[in-house]
């Protein structure tokens, strides 16, 4: 379609009869075009859920729900009444399968040999990266649900190391006092005598 | 205009459709209730993009905090002058409005979308930024409620697809030729 048109890209609108039986996905012109999409491209689609409308796209591989409701037929504006219902009723189920069409192959555009994942080492930093930033993610969820607990001992850490420096500092500033010096000279000789009493 | 002598033909009631989305305090302070009631300030001003978007009044029951979010932007329009006998261009501000629910149990909340308007991102960008500017302590972070799930997953969830939109690109411009098919 596109080679044939020469055009850069081709966006495609299918929407089903409005009591049908809805759009065949599995008709063989939505199957090509979809393989092709999940390589070069992209597309969203819109189901109809036990009367509720739900939304696709796969550039987020993820799902948003969404209402219809009553709505003032002056302003056209939702009633808050309405709003207020679907929003405790609506609840968010939570899955982990990112990929659409299952596992997104490599870019057909490459040789095998030369595609990124077909590379041993670019493969292990891929995975690695991957399990890095899900940990951090993993950590930073739970440093923000206990954020204070944390914060009081860290700030109390911190409080303990600048009262050690502090006092080292006190000790060191008393060695160079000068009436220690003094006395340290009549009792010794000198400073030097006092610091090297085995010399 | 048909008359057919009987009734006035119904009119179907209005709808509207609404999204749902997620805030989260990405700051160290109050809990969740406490700290949303202070950066929803009215009168709050915030230019993202061409439009100036302002928080509106809001008001709470049940746990729930009723308000609007909406923006103006400036438009030109052409009307006709009697006196010239011409049509001659206006300055006028447009807007529209997303009326939202927040429920404070979940900071969840619900909003009105204004299709070609007021997309789900487009609402939750502006309701971020207004809660941000509030003050430069508290920081929120607001995103649509999506989760994921693959396209198999999805399909079989729903009863039917009510429409498919796909874009095909073309990959490079020598994707047919031979030498494209080497690479």
């Amino acid at each position: 379609l596109i080679e044939g048109t020469n055009a850069r890209m081709a966006d495609l609108i299918l929407t089903a009869e409005q009591n049908g039986e809805g759009i065949d996905v599995d008709d063989t012109f939505v199957v090509e075009a979809l393989a092709h999409a999940d390589q070069y491209g992209k597309w969203s689609a819109e189901g109809e859920r036990a009367g509720y409308i739900s939304r696709w796209r796969s550039d987020e591989t993820a799902s948003a729900a969404e209402r219809t409701i009553e709505a003032d037929p002056e302003t056209q504006e939702a009633r808050f009444e309405g709003m207020a219902r679907e929003l405790r009723k609506a609840s968010t189920p939570r899955c982990g399968v990112i990929s659409p069409l299952g596992a997104r192959p490599a870019r057909g555009w490459l040789a095998p040999d030369l595609r990124p994942s077909h590379v041993p080492v670019v493969g292990l930093l891929r995975r690695t990266r991957r399990r890095v930033l899900a940990g951090v993610a993993a950590i930073e969820e739970d440093v923000r649900a206990n954020a204070v607990t944390i914060l009081l001992p860290e700030a109390g850490v911190g409080v303990a190391l600048s009262a050690v420096v502090l006092a080292a500092m006190a000790v060191f500033t008393t060695f160079f006092d000068d009436y220690y010096r003094r006395v340290l000279e009549t009792a010794s000789g000198s400073v030097r005598a006092a610091l090297l009493p085995y010399r | 205009v048909v008359d057919d002598g009987g009734a006035p033909p119904e009119v179907p009631p209005a709808t509207a459709r609404i999204s749902f989305a997620r805030i989260e305090s990405i700051s160290l302070g109050e809990p969740f209730p406490d700290a949303i009631r202070q950066s929803l300030a009215p009168g709050t001003s915030y230019w993202r993009y061409t439009r100036l978007w302002r928080m509106g009044q809001w008001q709470e029951l049940d746990g729930l905090l009723y308000g609007r979010i909406g923006f103006e932007a400036p438009a030109m329009t052409e009307v006709w002058n009697d006196e010239i006998a011409d049509f001659e261009e206006a300055a006028f501000h447009g807007g529209t409005t997303a009326p939202f629910v927040i429920d404070l149990s979940d900071q969840r909340v619900a909003f009105q979308v204004r299709p070609g308007v007021i997309r789900p991102t487009t609402f939750t960008g502006a309701l971020q930024a207004l809660l941000n500017t509030t003050s430069v302590l508290a920081r929120w972070r607001v995103h649509p409620d999506t989760y994921e799930v693959d396209w198999p997953t999805w399909l079989r969830s729903v009863d039917r697809v009510l429409q498919l939109r796909i874009r095909v690109e073309r990959p490079n411009p020598h994707y047919s030729t031979v030498s494209g098919s080497r690479l």
